[in-house]
């Protein structure tokens, strides 16, 4: 890999010119996988920019018809 | 609300006044600041302004001060009621401020307005019979209860840039195994409450993450102290010297978890008493405190209701005691009706409690005489005195003191067999950004749901 290369890249994240989305994108055309792309970002200080929608699908240990959603008395 | 389903959702809905974050600092939620007078009797919270409930109405002081009153009032059966039992007064000051005056000072009364999750805030005249109402960042859509829940990003929620689910689904699935299968197959991003001995397996599985929090849950078994055979202190002596709680820790909790004490107050809090001596595995001491109970065997009510490892650790128990001499009959009861046919009804039975964030609020919920979960019905006069005493006082070395000497009298008089706190174990899917335990709460005290994201691509 040009280090150099993602050093400008990493810079370009920094600064807001480029997205996270498109520098994993631009590391897996350069041969460097997605894991890895997310590990360079976060060491370099980046924080990862919320993503927006989708279905979280939350399982809890207790589940029965005595379930009290709306109790407070 | 008794269960974890039932706290997951409570967070996506409600907010409160208050919020602890992940230091259990108290930071702003529906409040936005507040300040003490009279020595800790007068609170006094200034409301965030704008802030709209699912039905499209304007929170108020109005609002703040009815859900407030609901725990109160007389005929409340609410939990929270020993909390508030010292408020003597709540009243408004214009639109946005809300005063509470306490009969006695409580430092720390805005902790217990954040942690508590009963303490939501609902819109005047709000009743069970109408829909689900919040300010918090999903609106409920669907509800069947002990199946599944459903609800959306509420649009006009007042953190525009926090909660990023489109929907939060929320299934309670009781076994441990079907849990982790659900995980593991990708029906569902995130449990709670994993076994530990199957965590350095699921380890492996690139997709997924362990997310262990020390926190100061603690696992037990309750003896009632007004009914026999528990109201007998040598039955109750005899089977807190009837197991080895390290094996516990090691082969049960697989290390993922700190011996107890049987008081609830954790060994990180400041407020932890090093000096009350451990009660350890002790055959000949068990075995002379049984006999003097006169019984032949004692019936224990349990189900992973009560904890994720409660029939294992039960059956320990049971191995342990017998080499005491102690035939203990393990009554294996299902999951559904745990809470509301076994628990506080039988004279011995397992439980599991969530962290509490101070030692006051530890030793409330359950082991205040009138406290509604006092499931042990242990009630001692000089215990009450020193909870009120340990709430007023500000030095923080002389309320060690105070709370040295009740967990003094649980430890060697009260009916909770604490073996251990465990840690807070969950898994999540790789796919879930941003999520951190905490160590108050399960699902990051709810910060899940404002903090954390989806991520399909990294």
């Amino acid at each position: 890999m040009n280090e150099r290369q993602f050093q400008w890249m990493i810079g370009q994240v920094k600064s807001g010119r480029m997205s996270r989305r498109e520098f994993v994108g631009r590391a897996g055309a350069l041969g460097v996988g997605v894991a890895a792309a997310t590990t360079m970002l976060s060491s370099a200080g980046v924080a990862e920019e919320p993503v927006n929608g989708g279905t979280l699908r939350v399982g809890t240990e207790y589940s029965g018809p005595d379930e009290t959603f709306t109790r407070h008395g | 609300m008794t269960s974890g389903t039932d706290i997951a959702r409570s967070f996506q809905v409600y907010n409160r006044l208050t919020a602890l974050d992940r230091s259990i600092n108290v930071v702003p939620n529906l409040a936005v600041e507040w300040e003490s007078a009279n020595d800790a009797q007068e609170w006094t919270f200034k409301l965030r302004e704008g802030v709209e409930f699912h039905n499209g109405k304007t929170m108020t002081a109005q609002d703040v001060l009815y859900s407030f009153e609901m725990h109160m009032k007389e005929d409340s059966e609410s939990p929270s009621k020993p909390y508030l039992s010292a408020v003597t007064d709540v009243a408004t000051d214009g639109p946005n401020v809300i005063r509470f005056t306490l009969n006695s000072g409580n430092a720390d009364f805005p902790v217990l307005l954040g942690y508590d999750y009963h303490l939501d805030i609902v819109p005047e005249g709000w009743t069970e019979a109408d829909p689900v109402t919040g300010t918090g960042p999903y609106r409920l859509t669907e509800f069947t209860p002990g199946l599944m829940s459903v609800a959306e990003r509420f649009g006009n929620y007042w953190k525009s840039d926090a909660a990023h689910f489109a929907v939060v689904e929320t299934q309670g699935i009781a076994d441990s195994a079907a849990r982790t299968n659900a995980l593991r197959s990708g029906e569902i991003d995130i449990v709670n409450a994993i076994d530990p001995r199957t965590a350095d397996l699921l380890k492996q599985d690139t997709g997924l993450a362990i997310y262990s929090t020390p926190s100061g849950a603690w696992f037990n078994w309750a003896m009632m102290c007004d009914r026999a055979p528990t109201n007998d202190i040598n039955f109750r002596k005899a089977m807190k010297h009837a197991v080895d709680r390290q094996y516990l820790v090691d082969n049960v909790r697989m290390g993922y978890a700190v011996v107890g004490n049987d008081f609830p107050v954790n060994p990180a809090s400041p407020d932890y008493c090093h000096e009350i001596p451990q009660t350890a595995y002790d055959p000949d001491k068990a075995a002379f405190y049984w006999k003097k109970t006169g019984l032949s065997s004692a019936t224990l009510v349990v189900s992973n209701a009560a904890n994720s490892s409660a029939v294992d650790l039960s059956v320990v128990l049971q191995e342990h005691a017998r080499a005491c001499g102690i035939n203990i009959e393990l009554n294996r009861v299902p999951d559904d009706g745990y809470w509301s046919d076994v628990w506080m009804k039988v004279p011995w039975c397992a439980d599991g409690w969530s962290s509490r964030p101070t030692a006051d609020l530890v030793l409330t919920i359950a082991h205040q005489c009138d406290a509604t979960w006092n499931e042990t019905a242990w009630c001692n006069e000089r215990f009450d005195e020193l909870l009120i005493m340990g709430r007023k006082e500000t030095d923080p070395a002389r309320r060690k003191e105070i709370y040295c000497e009740a967990c003094t009298l649980l430890h060697d008089d009260g009916g909770d067999f604490i073996p251990f706190f465990s840690n807070y174990l969950e898994a999540a899917s790789t796919r879930v950004k941003n999520y951190h335990g905490s160590p108050v709460l399960e699902l990051g005290d709810g910060w899940i749901f404002e903090e954390a994201w989806l991520d399909d691509q990294a």
